[in-house]
């Protein structure tokens, strides 16, 4: 296997990278904290926290007006709520054999973005618990376990076949109320993601793509399934590759649509993106 | 016709066409790369039909096409030629006719060294050896025309020089020609080179006649008995009438001998009578000239060829001829003369003198005049024919060019057909669903 390809297998958070996640974490939980107060956060939790009241202003929801204050004062206030600190998250991240491959790797794109979303949901006071296959889960709740995080995603590997694995059935998946699943989706079962939606838990679903998946290069090419070590050689010229690519718009389609059926959130991405882009496309620009 | 290289070592980069050629067609092994699913490529490859295996690389188009263009560069650089190029060029050396240069060279001091002609011969040798290099010779001295190779004189009588007709020179006047005379051209050629022999006068025998031999020296004519054979004017046995008559009077007049026998190389005949075609049937045409006239019968349909100069002709139709040496009549039958008969005796005798070549061993006074000093002009190139060869060289360049703008052409489109498949994927990669 040359370096390249054992380098896509890894995980390396060098010190820029870790300045941009404390830098998105901070800048994603002003801008909630400056877009709440009017209207009602579209995030889901278990419950919501009473932090204070400010004046009404038109286009506040009037479930949150606050009576007594309106009889005793005769002005109108909005009650300012917050999340709870029990907030559950789970990040669930594919670390099967095929995520090792790419220029960067999609296991380095998914551990980035699982990264910037740790540090986020920490930041918010939710408790994260961070999923992969063949590795024993880590449970992080206060801000500065946000290291052991990061140390817990940098450890993780390509390798295996079992891509999300027993993960998605496991205890903290049941109790969280928003789960973030992050893998290339091969192989991967439909059905038991789709299931995670019910009972109105928040599921958002990243399918990380290879460049090269994306937008195959011309020329002669032996394409490896990492997982089974299969390979197929094939000459890709223009015709090839267009009916390539619209098999693969099939196959995104097809997710697409599962996903919108039961109302999760799904973005298929290149292993090349920044993570920050990613993660608002995902959040539809509200984290 | 060949090709040959000027700079054949140019050859050598040959080898880098070929070498990127061959580093394009070797069967390489595909890169590896990895996929989360093979899925898909194998539902595309049932789909289009293709098998999944190796196979030999094909050059690209625009990389053929720069192989080409380096291969024709480098072929240019060698300065291909055709090998006519390399082929000595033939030169055509015109003899000036006439016995000027059958007479002996005679240098400043007095010194003799053969004719006027072998010097000549020597001077044109030397001519072209300088600037032609190799060449072949094509002599031409009347209608004789000897070819011969760059290091000997034609093997040419002064005889041949003597009964050679008078020559065209402006349609000789062109490269790869060189002109043979005795004295600088009156008119200098434009194109053609010219070698004149010069020389002293060349006292000597002048004319032979009645047994006595007359020599020019010194300004001054001597006779001295002449003990060879006199010199003949061979008549045709069917010389017609009024011409046998006034051919031996004349022959007479100049002490000649007469006969209708052709003689063999030890008879010196200086001038012959003869006749063409039959005797033909019809009414008679009337030819003249000079104040005169004769009736002759001439044969319908039956036009005589001969190169000879005409010098009698009635509409058209030649029927007598002159060359030196030698008059040539049709059968006739003719009549006797109209008009002055002193008049056609006159022009008749003028003729015959005219053609009457100078005995053996003898030369006109104005032959044997001084011609100077030896002279010579290089005119053009009879190489410039084959400098146009040269052109050859300038061909694999200009292939050269096409070609290679060709395959920066084809480069391009196939790096737009890329950008235009990637952007095409690009546009692919799908966006966000939210519930």
């Amino acid at each position: 296997m040359s370096a390249d390809s054992e380098r896509s297998r890894r995980v390396v958070f060098d010190v820029d990278l870790r300045r941009r996640f404390e830098a998105f974490s901070l800048r994603m939980d002003g801008a909630r904290r400056r877009r709440e107060g009017p209207g009602r956060s579209s995030h889901f939790g278990a419950g919501e926290e009473w932090a204070g009241f400010r004046p009404y202003r038109p286009g506040d929801d009037p479930r949150q007006l606050d009576w007594n204050l309106l009889a005793r004062l005769d002005r109108p206030f909005t009650r300012i709520t917050r999340r709870e600190v029990s907030e559950q998250w789970v990040l669930l991240v594919d670390r099967s054999a095929s995520m090792g491959v790419g220029e960067p790797g999609k296991l380095q794109a998914s551990a980035e973005l699982a990264a910037a979303l740790v540090g986020l949901g920490l930041r918010r006071g939710a408790r994260v618990t961070l999923l992969a296959s063949g590795r024993p889960e880590r449970r992080l709740s206060r801000r500065t376990d946000l290291a052991d995080g990061l140390a817990w995603l940098e450890a993780l590997t390509a390798g295996g076949d079992e891509g999300f694995g027993p993960g998605l059935r496991s205890e903290p998946v049941r109790r969280a109320g928003r789960v973030v699943a992050i893998g290339d989706l091969a192989d991967a079962s439909a059905r038991a993601l789709m299931e995670l939606s019910r009972g109105g838990r928040e599921v958002l679903l990243a399918q990380v793509l290879a460049p090269h998946e994306l937008d195959p290069p011309l020329g002669p090419v032996r394409w490896v399934c990492p997982e089974t070590g299969e390979a197929l050689e094939l000459a890709v010229d223009s015709n090839l590759r267009a009916e390539y690519e619209r098999e693969l718009n099939r196959e995104l389609e097809g997710w697409r649509a599962r996903c919108a059926v039961h109302g999760v959130r799904y973005l298929a991405t290149s292993s090349a993106r920044p993570f920050e882009d990613v993660a608002l496309e995902l959040f539809g620009g509200a984290p | 016709m060949g090709l040959a290289l000027d700079r054949p070592g140019f050859l050598w980069l040959l080898l880098v066409p070929l070498g990127l050629l061959l580093v394009a067609s070797l069967p390489t092994r595909a890169p590896d790369l990895g996929v989360g699913t093979l899925e898909v490529w194998r539902r595309v490859a049932r789909e289009v039909g293709v098998r999944g295996e190796r196979r030999r690389r094909r050059v690209p188009l625009w990389l053929a096409l720069l192989c080409g263009g380096l291969a024709a560069a480098v072929l240019g650089l060698a300065e291909p030629q055709q090998a006519r190029a390399t082929t000595p060029p033939t030169i055509d050396v015109v003899i000036e006719p006439g016995p000027a240069l059958t007479v002996a060279f005679v240098g400043p001091g007095g010194a003799q060294g053969g004719t006027r002609f072998e010097r000549g011969c020597a001077q044109v040798l030397d001519l072209v050896g300088r600037s032609e290099g190799r060449a072949r010779l094509r002599w031409h001295a009347g209608r004789e025309v000897i070819e011969t190779s760059q290091a000997e004189p034609p093997p040419l009588t002064s005889r041949a020089l003597i009964e050679a007709p008078a020559v065209d020179w402006e349609r000789w006047d062109r490269p790869g020609v060189v002109w043979l005379l005795s004295a600088p051209p009156e008119r200098a050629p434009n194109a053609a080179s010219w070698v004149a022999t010069g020389g002293a006068a060349a006292p000597g025998p002048i004319d032979v006649r009645g047994g006595r031999v007359a020599v020019w020296d010194s300004g001054t004519v001597t006779e001295r008995p002449f003990d060879g054979a006199p010199p003949v004017l061979e008549l045709d046995p069917h010389t017609p009438e009024p011409w046998r008559t006034l051919a031996e009077l004349w022959a007479r007049a100049r002490g000649l001998a007469t006969t209708q026998v052709p003689g063999g190389d030890e008879v010196d005949v200086v001038l012959s009578v003869s006749v063409v075609g039959a005797v033909a049937e019809g009414p008679p045409r009337r030819c003249g000239r000079d104040g005169w006239s004769i009736p002759v019968v001439i044969a319908q349909g039956g036009a005589v060829s001969t190169e000879d100069a005409p010098w009698l002709e009635w509409r058209g139709e030649v029927v007598a001829w002159e060359s030196p040496g030698r008059l040539t009549l049709v059968a006739g039958p003719w009549g006797e003369p109209e008009g002055d008969p002193a008049a056609f005796a006159l022009s008749v005798g003028r003729l015959l003198d005219r053609l009457q070549l100078p005995p053996r061993g003898t030369a006109p006074i104005a032959a044997r005049w001084s011609r100077g000093s030896p002279a010579s002009h290089r005119g053009a190139s009879a190489q410039r024919g084959s400098e146009r060869d040269r052109s050859l060289a300038h061909w694999p360049l200009l292939v050269a060019a096409v070609a290679l703008t060709a395959a920066a052409a084809a480069s391009g489109t196939t790096r737009r057909r890329v950008q235009a498949a990637s952007e095409a994927a690009s546009s692919t990669s799908l966006g966000p669903t939210s519930p």
